[in-house]
């Protein structure tokens, strides 16, 4: 005689079900996380309304920059002092030494979000956690003497 | 015509009057060439103040201007607060709340009636989440997404103070940090961040 097929089958089910309930969720939850390495440009950019930089070796930045620092600044024009291009690794930190002065920390996080510090003169000044979408920028910005200002620039390449 | 009538007056040329006020002002003009004067001055003047004030272009962007407004007036209410011995709590009771909202909702859903339920609907959601990962890899979080622009910023120096704020029209995510000893005020001329971003 066959057993009553309905006995056993909705303890299977249930377990089945109370296991997908906890399984699903966690390799969802563990999808996003998907790491990956991020490669950023930081830039070291000093905003002015004299025409020309007093170091030569500052060179204008790209129009297209000027003209988007230009919208949300009033500054006029800005030079270029340093620029760095460097992959973050999954997880892990990447350092970017923009002046003797100035130095920023991106870190990869998950989310994807980056973990931004900043350093000025070799102390922390600042931190900041958020998602970095391509085409964003990520400033930090202050003033400096006779009404010009220092931006750091961050954004994501690939 | 008393000081009272010629703002009355003035009031009429803006259309400001009640129906019963502006029909007694009219019917007073018409008796009394010296309001019609008054009224034929008001309206040229503001004739010409519309169709000739200069337009006042700020240097920066919009989100910039005005977010030096908010701080102002932020740092106006919490002096005013500070004064009246009443100060504001910095940190308001919405994180806590929201929290507790989470907690409670998670609570429910994690309840054994609610399981059958989970299995599908999290099966649907993988599979979404699934397919937006296959087509594309990697990808950080797009700018529409909301969660993107959940921030958190902190100061980590005593010497400094940090505003943050973002031009939504330029892509831009904006932390200006200031020296507090600095002779230029960062209220003065700096942006701030009241309305998205707060630390």
């Amino acid at each position: 005689m066959i057993a009553p097929s309905s006995a056993p089958l909705p303890v299977a089910g249930s377990r089945l079900l109370r296991a997908a309930a906890w399984i699903v969720p966690m390799l969802l939850l563990a999808l996003p996380a998907a790491a990956h390495d991020i490669k950023l440009e930081a830039k070291l950019i000093w905003g002015t309304n004299e025409p020309k930089s007093p170091n030569p070796a500052h060179k204008p930045v790209e129009k297209e920059v000027a003209d988007k620092l230009r919208k949300v600044f009033k500054w006029k024009n800005y030079f270029v002092v340093n620029r760095i291009e460097k992959t973050v690794p999954s997880r892990k930190t990447g350092r970017f030494v923009l002046s003797n002065k100035c130095t920023v920390e991106v870190t990869e996080l998950e989310g994807p979000k980056v973990g931004v510090k900043l350093f000025g003169e070799g102390k922390e000044l600042h931190k900041a956690t958020k998602g970095l979408a391509q085409g964003e920028w990520f400033t930090y910005a202050g003033d400096d003497k006779n009404d010009t200002a220092w931006f750091v620039i961050i954004r994501q390449l690939n | 015509m008393n000081t009272e009538f010629e703002l009355q007056l003035q009031a009429y040329l803006d259309g400001e009057l009640p129906q019963a006020e502006a029909r007694a002002v009219s019917a007073r003009l018409q008796g009394d060439p010296t309001a019609r004067t008054l009224l034929s001055e008001l309206t040229t003047t503001k004739r010409w103040l519309a169709g000739n004030e200069p337009p006042v272009h700020v240097p920066e962007s919009r989100e910039f201007y005005w977010s030096k407004i908010d701080r102002a007036l932020d740092r106006i209410e919490k002096a005013a607060a500070a004064a009246a011995g009443d100060p504001r709590p910095d940190d308001p009771l919405t994180a806590p709340a929201c929290a507790y909202a989470c907690a409670r909702a998670l609570a429910r859903l994690f309840q054994p009636r609610s399981w059958r339920f989970l299995a599908p609907a999290a099966g649907a959601v993988l599979a979404v989440g699934l397919a937006l990962l296959l087509f594309k890899p990697g990808t950080p979080a797009p700018a529409d997404d909301p969660d993107h622009y959940m921030t958190e910023t902190e100061t980590l120096s005593e010497d400094t103070t940090a505003f943050a704020f973002r031009s939504q029209r330029d892509n831009m995510f904006v932390v200006w940090i200031s020296n507090k000893e600095s002779p230029s005020s960062p209220e003065d001329e700096l942006p701030a961040d009241v309305d998205m971003y707060y630390q």
